[in-house]
């Protein structure tokens, strides 16, 4: 008897798990009827997944029996996913990334060359396209710019008796530190300054923080060839110590701020500090809103030998598993549209790629904001797209960390810092 | 006919029932446990990650060996086990102890309020602990401020921010060792604290005579629990330091995860793996050898 249940159980088992199957079979082939692309996208403003989804809406309608299907990721663990799509071949058709994330991702062998494809690239900045090419080929095309500057808290400056206008505010390194000086105040006089002239940490990307400086000094991260380590030089140290100095010997920073990349923004706002370096733009253009009584004021991007400053390049890419890859570049080509292109930028208070358009609606957000994306559209340098770009974060912050805490001199964080990046080099080449 | 005489495929047969009842379990710890075991194993041997998949025997064992940050990592990682396996007993006991004490009030909420920490998700705790030892106008540094010590910068120095963490992870844990304790208290039959009484014995020898020897089971338990989830210690480094400052922090997991998916180097990965299997299996076989103890009293 209980043999006969337990059979008939698993029959039906067997039952249900057959129908289960024919049913997903039915819906893929519904769903092949069309050719859907997928798009994997992040956060780039609050609201972006619904106005990536207004925008799919948009060219579904203009494009029948082309379905775009928009999936928001978050920022965190983004690449552990794709690598893991790649790996399982369950890749979207696009994502929207940085060069220096591209450049990953067809290390592993995920993407598919532009070259050979119709793209259309008159109306984008040569110099953008160039910045985001590797292997001499292009991987994707540039759709927006990230700003970032130097922003000044205007009611310290004030107080310190310091003019707020944009061409009396610091141009060079050397203003900059005797500016930081002079607004690090310790108001009580118990050794412990309440205000610090400036802020800067090791703790996010050495994108935003080091190799803008490294840059501005003269300086390369990679060999010409890509194939050794170069940071370590001197103009990599002048930029290193340019930092360590500040906390260590002049005091214009506050102490031992490396456990949180955001930790530089709460300072900020709490009044701690008159300034930060590497300030991203969307920080600026939400602090009308959320922070009204706090006016900023944004300098010039800070010059040493070269003028330079972050500006990440968003550029859509599409995966080498992609059923419909000209569909998908033509989707892509849609984003870059004039109109299209500039409700993103409008969206994210993003800097344009392309000549025939600027971002009014985010200029107008604050005069702050506007000279911030002057700024980076004029200096603003992507991170290298190079398969170790992203791995330079572990590899060179817990070394400038050690120098930024003088645990380790400038000099010898740097030369461990090499040796592990060019052993990483040696083994991807 | 002796059962064990019979050959195995009958019985397997005798037991079918039960067999297939077992089947869908095994078949999940074998697809999701075992099989990913012996796949990272082989994958140790292996360059695989950005580009072709590539046999290389044991260069990344070799590499291992040569890697300052392994050692750093591994150093790290022993200093958490050795603070939080001693904290988390030692506390769990002494809360478990005081929460079975017959003339507390409340004992329920208490126990409740002391398992909170376990149950909330080690993300959510990392965030606010963050909070509480933020230099600048965290709640810590806010307390001692009172005390007039001057602020100290827990997650960001070097000397400071290990212990940190380690806090964190032991106040995450007590409670469940806790709950475990309170368990193995309630299993001890009140007899033997009633002769003792008659006896004379005092609170002390109670507990060195009585308690602790009848824990002994718990207690191994919990070492052989507490060392494992001590060598796995991962969320808490991840979220509130990311392995600094300077490495400070950066145990063998949060290595392991940097390598396979921050660079993608699995087969790197999966050697940091093995070797920390290995490390957890050798000092739990010889915690097993050493603690395990037969107290049974008559």
């Amino acid at each position: 008897m209980v043999r006969n249940r337990m059979f008939t159980l698993l029959c039906l088992l067997v039952l249900v798990a057959g129908m289960v199957y024919a049913g997903g079979e039915q819906e893929m082939d519904s769903a092949s009827a069309s050719k859907t692309i997928t798009v994997w996208h992040f956060p780039w403003s609050p609201n972006f997944e619904e106005y990536m989804q207004g925008v799919a809406d948009q060219y579904m309608a203009a494009n029948p029996g082309i379905t775009i299907k928009t999936v928001m990721l978050p920022w965190k663990g983004r690449e552990a996913k794709f690598m893991a799509a790649i790996a399982s071949k369950e890749t979207p058709d696009i994502t929207l990334v940085g060069a220096d994330v591209a450049a990953k991702l067809e290390a592993g062998g995920g993407l598919v060359s532009f070259d050979g494809f119709n793209v259309d690239t008159s109306e984008i900045q040569p110099r953008l396209i160039k910045d985001t090419m590797f292997k001499g080929k292009m991987w994707g095309l540039p759709l927006a710019i990230e700003t970032t500057a130097v922003p000044y808290n205007a009611k310290m400056l004030r107080e310190a008796g310091i003019s707020t206008k944009f061409e009396d505010l610091p141009k060079t390194w050397d203003e900059y530190l005797a500016l930081a000086q002079k607004l690090t105040i310790d108001k009580n006089g118990d050794g412990v300054p309440e205000q610090y002239g400036t802020n800067w940490n090791p703790a996010g990307s050495i994108w935003g923080s080091y190799v803008p400086f490294l840059q501005s000094a003269g300086g390369r991260v990679f060999s010409e060839d890509g194939k050794r380590a170069a940071f370590n030089s001197p103009e990599g140290l002048e930029a290193l110590r340019y930092f360590v100095d500040m906390h260590n010997k002049y005091k214009v920073i506050p102490p031992g701020m490396v456990s949180s990349h955001d930790a530089m923004y709460e300072v900020f706002l709490g009044g701690k500090t008159a300034s930060i370096i590497g300030c991203d733009g969307d920080f600026i253009a939400d602090l009308p809103r959320s922070y009204p009584d706090m006016e900023i004021v944004v300098g010039p991007t800070l010059k040493n030998k070269e003028t330079v400053s972050q500006g990440w390049i968003g550029i859509g890419v599409v995966f080498k598993d992609s059923k419909y890859k000209q569909e998908a570049i033509d989707f892509i080509q849609f984003l870059a549209r004039d109109d299209v292109n500039q409700g993103i930028l409008e969206e994210c208070g993003y800097v344009s790629v392309k000549t025939t358009i600027t971002n009014k609606k985010a200029a107008a957000i604050s005069p702050a904001m506007a000279t911030a994306m002057e700024q980076t559209r004029l200096y603003g340098r992507p991170p290298l797209p190079h398969p170790l770009s992203r791995d330079l974060n572990g590899l060179l912050l817990p070394e400038l960390q050690a120098a930024f805490l003088g645990s380790k001199t400038p000099e010898k964080a740097l030369e461990d810092a090499e040796k592990a990046v060019q052993k990483r080099l040696d083994q991807i080449n | 006919m002796d059962v064990k005489r019979q050959p195995l495929y009958k019985r397997i047969y005798r037991e079918r029932t039960s067999y297939l009842l077992l089947l869908p379990n095994l078949l999940f710890f074998v697809a999701f446990v075992w099989l990913p075991i012996i796949f990272s194993f082989g994958l140790s041997f292996f360059r695989y990650g950005l580009g072709a998949m590539q046999f290389i025997g044991f260069d990344n064992y070799i590499e291992l060996a040569g890697d300052p940050r392994f050692w750093n990592a591994l150093v790290n990682t022993v200093q958490y086990v050795l603070i939080m396996v001693p904290s988390c007993i030692i506390l769990g006991l002494l809360v478990a102890l005081l929460l079975n004490q017959p003339l507390i009030k409340g004992k329920t909420f208490f126990r409740l309020v002391a398992l909170i920490p376990y149950i909330v998700p080690l993300a959510t705790i990392s965030l606010v602990w963050m909070w509480i030892f933020e230099p600048n106008w965290g709640l810590l540094n806010r307390i001692i401020g009172m005390a007039g010590i001057q602020p100290q910068l827990w997650l960001s120095d070097t000397t400071m921010a290990l212990p940190s963490v380690t806090v964190v992870e032991t106040w995450k844990r007590v409670g469940y060792y806790m709950i475990l304790f309170l368990a193995g208290l309630q299993a001890i039959p009140p007899e033997y604290y009633e002769a003792a009484l008659i006896e004379g014995a005092d609170s002390w020898k109670n507990f060195r005579y009585i308690t602790l020897p009848l824990l002994s089971h718990t207690t191994f338990f919990i070492v052989i629990i507490a060392t494992t989830q001590a060598f796995k210690i991962f969320t808490s480094v991840f979220i509130m330091t990311k392995g600094g400052p300077a490495e400070a922090t950066h145990s063998l997991v949060t290595l392991l995860y940097e390598n396979g998916f921050g660079y993608f180097r699995m087969g790197y990965a999966s050697a940091i793996a093995f070797v920390l299997l290995v490390i957890v299996l050798l000092i739990i076989l010889v915690q097993v050898k050493f603690l395990k103890t037969e107290t049974e009293y008559e």
